[in-house]
């Protein structure tokens, strides 16, 4: 009960501060209605989506992930059919991300089933760090190491929790999207989402304190 | 300040979200330093989140696969999976929630009897043209001796009375053998079982455009029905010999028969690739799918030469690192 309190003082105080962004009509719409009838809306509407889809599936699977054209394929096919079906309910990026975001999580999970048989080091195609530290964009190749022990560790996490706990965090940490975001786009009650996402939080604190290897960075390193 | 200073469970990180927007006012952006100093829970959140800021790059190549994939929505036109499809989410998202697209539902309900409608239309449809075309192609094809007559001895009695006035015009001689088109996709004959025992859905897919069946292939393939994606593969290239859909293709058909243990068909792939479209997209990975079947095949000199050409070519490519294992190995 207390935490309730805390939680609305919270939130009215936040509010106080918060500018509410002005509400605008989703340009794309229209295109996606065309889109299910018309191959040149659906070509036009892939063109408009397809690249922000590609970048989350590229942070989902690693920058270098052999598989990353194939998935973006099936998110592209997965848009196609799914746009059908589309009520509006959210804008339509946030439904194409949400759709790239899936199945590239579906994908890593198929990846790691077969494990066994695929003789490619997945968490190895992440190589940005070493990349950013060669070109300068990162301070020091201990923040570059640090980053990508944290994303591997993220990613890990994704593949070990339930789905749906999965979904909204990697909607939270992957495509930046607020409670409210993540509800709009998985048609769940926002209080759901944010007790989803303070599950998988609390699970990728553990997990992040119980990493040997990040200790041993920061030990090491700066705070 | 905004919270307590606990782990910040309890926070909606709202303001974190407005900031990245580049929303925030000067009273907001003060109050989120206020906030980030309180909240572990948003301090988490800014710290991955930047994390993959750092992964959010776009590649040089992303243009090309931009074009790829907007030619292949042209080419995947949406109203094939239309009506009957239509509510249903795809595959691969229906797989990964528990609750299956609620506005899939909800919307499928509504338009339940218009979709019937059209589903029952469009499957008296595709019998008929199935029937039709299984009738060309069975008086059409050359008739092997033992099959012909099981098939005869088995459902002869059953078909020949729809049938019989429209065939023996086309194919006198060979009406008394052959069984008509409708029983042979009931009871194929034995020449032919593996055939359509691969093809899993002989219905649908003989009226599936090339766009369309790629991506119903991709979708076997991700849902593990690897038999099936194999045989959609293959029949895309033999009734669309030539498209740019066919000839894409042939790597994800290399790299399914190389996981079945099929080397030298994958070997056949993945060069039919290479020879058919010597400057595609998938260059790359068609070579270092030729790489992993001569492995395979324990050709070690091709193998050497195929490993040699990525790193020279495609050194920048996701494969180079493994090539270069592979040529030290072989060296």
């Amino acid at each position: 009960m207390s935490r309730l309190s805390k939680q609305l003082a919270s939130d009215a105080e936040v509010a106080a501060v918060l500018v509410p962004l002005p509400a605008r009509p989703d340009e794309l719409l229209p295109l996606a209605r065309a889109a299910t009838h018309d191959a040149d809306a659906a070509a036009t509407l892939v063109g408009a989506l397809c690249g922000g889809m590609l970048r989350i599936v590229r942070k989902v699977l690693g920058r270098r992930h052999p598989d990353v054209d194939d998935v973006t394929q099936d998110a592209v096919i997965a848009l196609l059919t799914a746009i059908m079906t589309f009520r509006g309910e959210c804008s339509v990026e946030h439904f194409a991300n949400r759709i790239a975001l899936l199945t590239a999580l579906a994908s890593r999970r198929r990846t790691r089933a077969r494990a066994r048989t695929v003789d490619l080091e997945m968490d190895s195609f992440d190589d940005v760090a070493v990349a950013a530290v060669d070109a300068g964009e990162l301070a020091s190749p201990l923040a570059g190491a640090l980053a990508a022990r944290r994303r591997l560790l993220v990613r890990q996490l994704l593949d070990e929790l339930p789905d749906v706990i999965a979904e909204a965090l990697a909607s939270h940490f992957i495509l930046g999207y607020t409670v409210d975001e993540i509800a709009a786009a998985s048609s769940v009650p926002a209080n759901t989402v944010w007790s989803r996402l303070r599950l998988g939080k609390q699970a990728l604190r553990k997990k992040l304190e119980r990493d040997a290897e990040l200790a041993e960075m920061l030990g090491g390193g700066e705070a | 300040m905004i919270a307590s200073g606990t782990s910040g469970d309890a926070c909606r990180g709202d303001l974190l979200g407005q900031s990245r927007r580049g929303a925030l006012t000067d009273a907001g952006r003060l109050a989120l330093d206020a906030h980030l100093a309180a909240c572990a829970s948003c301090r988490l959140s800014r710290d991955v989140l930047a994390d993959f800021d750092q992964v959010d790059v776009v590649d040089i190549r992303d243009g090309a696969r931009i074009r790829a994939l907007v030619d292949m929505a042209r080419g995947v036109p949406p109203t094939e999976s239309g009506p009957s499809k239509g509510p249903e989410p795809p595959a691969m998202v229906r797989s990964e929630q528990s609750s299956p697209a609620p506005h899939a539902t909800a919307r499928g309900r509504a338009r339940s009897q218009t979709r019937l409608r059209a589903a029952a239309a469009a499957a008296l449809l595709i019998v008929c043209g199935g029937s039709a075309s299984a009738a060309v192609w069975w008086w059409r094809r050359p008739t092997p001796p033992a099959p012909i007559a099981v098939a005869h001895r088995t459902v002869a009695p059953r078909v020949d009375a729809p049938r019989a006035p429209s065939r023996p015009q086309a194919a006198p001689a060979a009406a008394a053998e052959t069984p008509p088109p409708a029983v042979r996709v009931a009871a194929p004959a034995p020449r032919h079982r593996a055939i359509a025992r691969n093809t899993v859905a002989p219905v649908e897919a003989p009226h599936l455009s090339a766009g369309a069946l790629l991506a119903e292939a991709g979708r076997a393939r991700g849902e593990g029905q690897l038999d099936r994606a194999v045989s959609l593969y293959r029949k895309l290239q033999r009734d669309f010999p030539g498209t740019p859909e066919a000839q894409v293709s042939t790597v994800p058909l290399g790299r399914l028969l190389l996981d079945a243990a099929s080397p030298r068909a994958a070997l056949a792939a993945f060069d039919a690739y290479l020879r058919d479209v010597p400057r595609g997209p998938l260059i790359a990975e068609a070579l270092y799918g030729r790489g992993r079947a001569l492995e395979a095949l324990g050709e070690d000199d091709e193998e050497r030469r195929a490993w040699e050409r990525l790193v020279t070519d495609h050194g920048g490519s996701a494969y180079a690192p493994h090539a270069r294992r592979r040529l030290a190995t072989l060296r």
